[in-house]
């Protein structure tokens, strides 16, 4: 039974939050947590268009490379946000929906700026438990996280494949957090979660839900278990002085953005050679 | 503060003699870099005929297993039993003898009306309805298959050309509470699975998936659907259980030889 909630539109046919109608986006939106990032990542398209920007919702269409269909459509940050693009997008044609953004890795030898694939997250969220029983996993479509490894090789990058997880109180897991941030987040680290971010559970489980493929790309500044001080020890401004430099992060995320549109092509690839099963 | 030098699932072994781990009754001169499980402890002789060469290495409690060679690579095979709990066992042992790859191959029922019995089912995720992973880590964690193994059955399948469907699973330990042969009440159990987009149910993978990924394994899983708990259908076991059991062997062990040289 196909999982729709009402189409809910203005007079116009615009969706209430997006602002979107029917033709306004491709198969494939990358979603930035950043309002700002839409246009950055609009600037990778071919012939980008900005279709619409209200609340958090900015949206652009144009082609990829190889004149595949692509949009850009911000959610702003956390679950509620995330969800309200899927719920939207899938209302008027989305079929992949794929996160470009930023986290903290929860990893130790963690070069700054190093991207990370998410396979699955850790359900630290509150909005995914209202789609699907605590016990169900929150796993991202493995067709995308294979166009997302292959597009980044492509791009000369060596991404970390691997576990998010997503939570939704962000001052309670950041390296500025209170004192035993660590402890909380240790069993976690233990289990080999690369990364901590605040989206890529309801993303996933949502996007189950509703029949939409999903997968997450994302750069991390600096590593959280490796402390807060930035001017010591291994993720050091002494050791990656480039990391430091203005504009290194959304040079990075931009990065991010030109692997998952490059994705979008090989996605589309693996479906006509009938690879996705 | 916590100390971020020990890892909190690192277990150590309990050797017996000759380095022997304690349930599995194997050291690590015995197993390969990887290893076909299944849960029937008669099945094992289906899947070492498979093999080039196959070893009898052990028979302990429900751990039945045989070193050798397939597909060119050194691999064993090993009975794991039935749920989570000596499946979480075998993970965790096979880990202290030096074995990192698995891949399993067993039965499942479908749930999703559409998945027909004798289909193929690979298991991408599973739901955790069991007991034995919320003593690792609570349910926020999710069983998932590892990327790469997931992605090497999915192409072994095509290569063989076997038909293979994935989906999301649900692993439980109530065997007589959702089967053909169970208590009263199953549709009222297996409906809300259904619903949020379950497509078959089985009693070990979550276990397998969830540990192996806290211990940084390589686990996946090849399933022959043999009831559809939804409509009622089964497959006809005398005419097609061993051609399609055979299939589905044949993909996880041309997989795993891809895992195990890195392909």
């Amino acid at each position: 039974m196909l999982f729709r909630a009402k189409k809910f539109t203005n007079e116009n046919g615009e969706m209430f939050f997006t602002g979107l109608k029917d033709g306004d986006i491709a198969e494939t939106v990358l979603m930035p947590g950043d309002l700002a990032r839409s246009k950055i990542i609009s600037e990778c398209f071919k012939q980008a268009h900005f279709v619409k920007g209200q609340r958090t919702y900015y949206t652009y269409t144009g082609v990829t490379e190889n004149d595949t269909p692509i949009s850009v459509v911000s959610s702003g940050m956390g679950p509620l946000a995330v969800s309200t693009v899927a719920e939207e997008c899938v209302q008027i044609g989305c079929k992949n929906l794929i996160r470009v953004g930023t986290g903290a890795a929860l990893l130790t030898d963690y070069e700054p700026g190093r991207i990370i694939i998410a396979t699955g997250c850790v359900r630290g969220d509150g909005n995914s438990y209202e789609y699907v029983p605590a016990q169900f996993p929150a796993v991202a479509n493995p067709y995308v996280v294979e166009a997302l490894i292959r597009a980044a090789k492509e791009f000369g990058e060596d991404p970390i494949v691997g576990l998010y997880r997503a939570h939704d109180a962000y001052y309670r897991e950041t390296s500025t957090a209170m004192i035993d941030t660590f402890d909380r987040m240790k069993p976690w680290v233990d289990a080999g979660v690369k990364m901590v971010e605040n989206e890529s559970a309801t993303l996933f489980t949502v996007g189950h839900r509703l029949g939409l493929r999903c997968g997450s790309i994302c750069v991390s500044h600096t590593s959280m278990i490796e402390g807060t001080d930035y001017y010591k020890g291994p993720n050091s401004k002494e050791a990656y002085p480039e990391a430091f430099e203005d504009g290194f992060m959304e040079s990075r995320v931009l990065v991010c953005a030109k692997i998952a549109v490059r994705a979008t092509e090989i996605l589309k690839e693996m479906e006509e050679k009938g690879e996705i099963l | 503060m916590a100390n971020l030098l020990k890892n909190e699932f690192d277990s150590l072994p309990q050797y017996e003699k000759d380095f022997k781990v304690h349930h599995l009754g194997i050291n690590k001169d015995q197993i390969a870099p990887g290893v076909i499980l299944t849960s029937n402890l008669e099945r094992i002789e289906m899947i070492k005929d498979t093999f080039q060469t196959a070893e009898k290495q052990a028979f302990h409690r429900e751990y039945i297993t045989y070193t050798g060679t397939c597909n060119d690579v050194p691999m064993s095979c090993m009975t794991i039993g039935n749920g989570c709990m000596p499946t979480a066992i075998a993970v965790e042992e096979l880990r202290h003898i030096g074995c990192y790859k698995m891949i399993k191959v067993g039965t499942c029922y479908a749930i999703d009306p559409n998945l027909k019995p004798g289909s193929i089912y690979v298991p991408l995720a599973s739901c955790r309805d069991e007991g034995a992973t919320i003593e690792y880590l609570n349910l926020q964690y999710p069983a998932i298959a590892d990327h790469k193994t997931f992605m090497a059955i999915m192409q072994s399948a095509k290569e063989l050309g076997v038909k293979v469907t994935s989906g999301i699973c649900r692993t439980h330990d109530g065997l007589f509470l959702e089967s053909p042969f169970a208590h009263d009440g199953v549709e009222e159990r297996i409906k809300p699975w259904r619903d949020v987009g379950v497509s078959a149910i089985d009693n070990e993978v979550a276990a397998l998936y969830a540990i192996a990924s806290i211990l940084q394994l390589q686990a996946g899983a090849v399933y022959v659907v043999t009831d559809n708990l939804t409509t009622g259908e089964s497959m006809d076991f005398k005419k097609d259980y061993d051609a399609r059991m055979l299939e589905a062997i044949k993909v996880a062990e041309l997989a795993l030889a891809k895992v195990i040289k890195g392909e």
